[in-house]
């Protein structure tokens, strides 16, 4: 063997703990590139096989694909370049004094240089294979994911969307190059900084970079919270900066990455929730429901038209909950076509700015000091109506509204704003669009739209809402979670026919499978919150390897330092202290860089996104308090594991192993 | 007075058939203000001996009682505090904190007891060790010699009952070793400060008041110089 294959070989036997970290995230990326360029093969299949090969294919989804697996990978080798470069520049630094040896006895620049991207080259040939395989996994994984959240969707819509896994060498001899050539590029540059070194330098051992005394100055607030060791920890931070530089970076991007994913799922999830409310777990739906009889809107078949009273609803509800295993949700309301509907008029008062905006630019009615809004009735079964007036805080039979309204944009296609209104009037006149008359409405409670249930919402077209309790609804539905809905379905269409007679009623009854209720989508929201987490989770955990190798090997490299702090007097919970608030140093720096940047960038990403909502910014608190505390939790434990280590072997073993 | 009495003090290392006796029985006691050499062939168990003593290492049997503590029976925190009062270690290599100042390396063991140490000890230390331009410097920018002078005022800082020193001029040039030996010696001679030193330079041992000399982990020869 070379002599710097040999001697690059015994340093990754000496640290073994960096070297393994090292591998894992060049394995980690590696698996990474490949997964990407793996998905976007079988996503490049999808479309092939969804629109055929054409002109239109290849001017439009080739480009988007490669366009954004290009994107996605320079993130990756951004990340690789940082945490393994790292890792080589801390090994190099190490062992100073052996170049020092090596360039005396007349080792060349480019002696000195190879043996550290021999290294390179050891780990690479180990890792890259690994990463491959694991990469390969993960893709096949991933589509088996894909393909099972998207075949409820398939069974709905008429085309059909499924992803293969396909094994594409070009694919993979892209990842191995690229993988490979980040490496290489990671181990270069400190080996060209040590071989530039000047061997009286090197032999000296001088500190790679020399500390200045005001590099380490300061901490005395630090040492006024946490003692003396606060002041010893803070030092020795700054006096490592370059080593934790990293580790801070590697920390201050999975911040943002977690943040801005986690605004965009809420985001997402919200926009879903508010604009596509879809009831997750009903799997027969009972309806009653006028039929399509010529157009609506003639004054003669309204009045023909028959309805069904809350109480009779009860009574059906009732008799639904006898059957074994079984939820029901009944939820019935008073739509009408826009002749016969109810408005009222809400005083300007009590809208706020952004409505007034809307409603201006998207033909609102003005109506004297206010302006008019369509206005539909619900009740609900009277099980749930007892819960939501408990929510709501009023006594049984108030009329809650709820407090959230919708106003859509032009021609119901642009954009809609959503915002709960200034306060709201204590009593409503609702006015028939169709004889005038006025009913006079009491409110008693409010409730944001948020806080109903998505039954009453999903049947909900953006007019004003209020719940009553007795109603004479013009549809009413049941959404019910049957153990045997096959079973249900008969039993149900039975008693809906008995309990609901009159003339013509048959054609009122429709008692269908859950999974017939239109397009759900929701399984593309998990679709695309996959993706994402999955993106970052993959990210972090490169990151992570990188924390690790610093943390851990700047502990064990710091043993003398301790042991020469342990014989002066500092007790092992002193020294336990000093190094957790290191951690918790590092970590805050991170948090203090990442989390502002982390809003910073979710606000980026509310301007750029047109979504069929207007929402409001708001702070992404939860992703902000998670990653805080599991950034936190991350560096603690990683002190914490590599000073239990270091704990077995006392001072005096310490210090005489330092003096060989 | 008696200020550290050493009873059959015995360390092994090692287990079973490859078990090394560094110190095998060892006794000897120390009255307050004595200058002690000891002295020996490497290997002969005299840093073991030196690490006991100061408490950073514990012993296979035996006592070490230092002005009146019995310090073994302490915990690892209460060990650690009392060497952080009554004992000052001086080493080979410095092993001064590279992150702090002369000052703050001198005042360590003050700064860890989360006292603000009598800023006239801490100008007479820095006087003595001829370094009060250099107090604001960090180890790097010092030479070896003005290290192990920073590692006797820490030393030195506490007026503890006891300095320890393993070859405190072993890694200096002739003129930095003086100067170091001087500095002990003085601070011996004026304020009355026990020093305990491990060496294998003649003429270091020869200026002591006594001269301990170990071999194979016993006491083989115990000398008074003068009193």
């Amino acid at each position: 063997m070379k002599l710097t294959a040999k001697l690059a070989y015994s340093q990754i036997k000496t640290n073994r703990n960096r070297a393994f970290w090292t591998l894992a995230g060049i394995v980690l990326s590696t698996a990474m590139l490949t997964a990407v360029f793996g998905f976007a093969s079988s996503a490049d299949l999808m479309f092939k096989e969804l629109l055929g090969e054409s002109d239109y294919y290849n001017s439009m989804y080739n480009e988007l694909l490669l366009g954004l697996s290009a994107v996605v990978g320079s993130v990756i080798i951004a990340a690789t370049v940082i945490v393994v470069s790292n890792a080589f520049r801390v090994s190099a630094g190490e062992r100073i004094k052996q170049f020092g040896a090596l360039k005396s006895v007349g080792a060349t620049k480019q002696q000195i240089a190879g043996i550290i991207t021999h290294e390179g080259l050891i780990l690479a040939t180990v890792g890259i294979p690994l990463g491959i395989a694991l990469g390969l996994l993960v893709n096949f994984v991933g589509i088996q994911i894909m393909d099972h959240l998207l075949a409820a969707a398939n069974k709905r819509n008429t085309f059909q969307v499924n992803f293969d896994f396909v094994v594409a060498w070009q694919a993979i001899l892209v990842s191995a190059v690229l993988s490979f050539v980040t490496v290489w590029m990671s181990a270069w540059l400190p080996a060209r900084k040590a071989a530039k070194m000047a061997a009286i330098d090197a032999i000296r051992g001088t500190d790679e970079v020399k500390i200045q005394a005001r590099d380490v100055r300061g901490g005395r607030l630090i040492g006024k919270l946490f003692g003396y060791e606060g002041t010893l920890a803070y030092k020795s931070l700054k006096r490592s900066r370059r080593n934790f530089r990293a580790t801070v970076v590697s920390l201050t991007m999975s911040i943002i990455l977690f943040i801005v994913a986690g605004y965009f799922g809420e985001h997402y999830k919200e926009t879903t929730r508010l604009f596509y409310p879809v009831v997750d777990n009903a799997n027969v739906v009972g309806e009653f429901l006028r039929p399509e009889k010529g157009t609506l809107g003639h004054d003669g078949d309204e009045q023909t038209y028959h309805m069904l009273n809350s109480v009779l609803a009860d009574e059906v509800t009732q008799k639904f909950r006898e059957y074994p295993n079984t939820t029901v949700f009944g939820v019935g309301d008073n739509l009408r076509d826009e002749d016969h509907s109810y408005k009222t008029v809400i005083p300007k008062e009590m809208l706020t700015s952004k409505m007034k905006e809307f409603l201006d630019s998207n033909g609102g009615v003005p109506v004297g000091d206010g302006y008019s809004f369509p206005i539909t009735l619900y009740a609900i079964d009277a099980e749930n109506y007892a819960e939501l007036c408990e929510r709501a805080g009023v006594s049984p039979g108030s009329n809650i509204l709820v407090n959230y309204v919708r106003i859509p944009g032009d021609n119901g296609d642009g954009k809609a704003v959503f915002t709960p209104f200034v306060s709201y009037p204590k009593t409503l006149l609702l006015t028939n669009q169709n004889d005038h008359s006025v009913v006079e409405l009491p409110l008693e409670g409010a409730l944001d739209l948020r806080d109903v249930p998505n039954e009453i919402a999903a049947t909900y077209v953006g007019n004003m809402m209020v719940i009553v309790p007795r109603l004479d609804a013009t549809r009413y539905t049941w959404f019910v979670n049957a153990a045997d809905p096959e079973g249900f379905k008969g039993y149900a269409t039975k008693i809906l026919h008995e309990s609901i007679a009159f003339e013509g009623s048959s054609e009122y009854i429709d008692v269908k499978s859950g999974e017939e209720v239109p397009f759900a989508m929701r399984d593309i929201t998990r679709l695309i919150l996959v993706f994402i987490y999955g993106f970052v989770t993959m990210l972090t955990l490169i990151g992570l390897t990188n924390v690790i190798s610093t943390i851990s090997t700047n502990v064990l490299f710091r043993a003398r330092e301790f042991a020469a702090l342990r014989s002066v007097g500092m007790t092992p919970a002193g020294l336990k202290r000093m190094l957790t608030l290191e951690s918790i140093l590092c970590s805050v720096k991170s948090l203090v860089i990442g989390v502002p940047l982390g809003m910073l960038g979710s606000y980026l990403l509310y301007r750029a996104f047109s979504s069929p909502v207007e929402l409001d910014f708001a702070i992404p608190w939860l992703p902000i308090v998670q990653c805080t505390l599991g950034v936190i939790a991350v560096t603690w434990i990683i002190m914490r594991f590599s000073l239990s280590r270091l704990r077995d072997d006392n001072i005096v073993e310490t210090i005489r192993l330092q003096y060989r | 007075m008696t200020i550290l009495q050493v009873k059959d003090l015995v360390k092994t290392y090692g287990k079973d058939n490859t078990t090394v006796m560094a110190l095998n029985g060892v006794s000897f006691s120390v009255e307050k203000g004595e200058f002690v050499a000891v002295v020996g062939a490497s290997g002969s168990g005299k840093s073991t001996l030196m690490h006991l003593i100061g408490g950073v290492d514990r012993p296979t049997s035996g006592s070490v009682v230092v002005d009146g503590v019995e310090i073994f029976k302490l915990n690892e925190s209460e060990l650690a505090i009392f060497r952080r009062r009554k004992i000052g270690i001086i080493y080979q290599f410095y092993n001064l904190i590279p992150t702090l100042t002369v000052q703050e390396n001198i005042m360590l063991s003050c700064l860890l007891d989360n006292r603000k140490p009598d800023p006239d000890k801490l100008r007479t230390i820095l006087e003595t060790i001829r370094l009060t331009d250099r107090a604001k410097h960090l180890p790097n920018e010092l030479s070896g010699g003005q290290q192990q002078r920073v590692a006797v005022g820490r030393a030195l800082i506490n007026n503890p009952a006891l300095i320890l020193a393993d070859e405190p001029t072993g890694n200096l040039d002739s003129k930095s070793s003086r100067e170091v030996i001087d500095l002990l010696k003085r601070s011996n001679q004026q304020y009355n400060q026990t020093l305990l030193v491990i060496t294998h330079d003649e003429k270091i041992a020869r200026q002591a008041d006594r001269v301990i000399t170990i071999s194979d982990g016993q006491i083989v020869r115990d000398e008074v110089l003068r009193r």
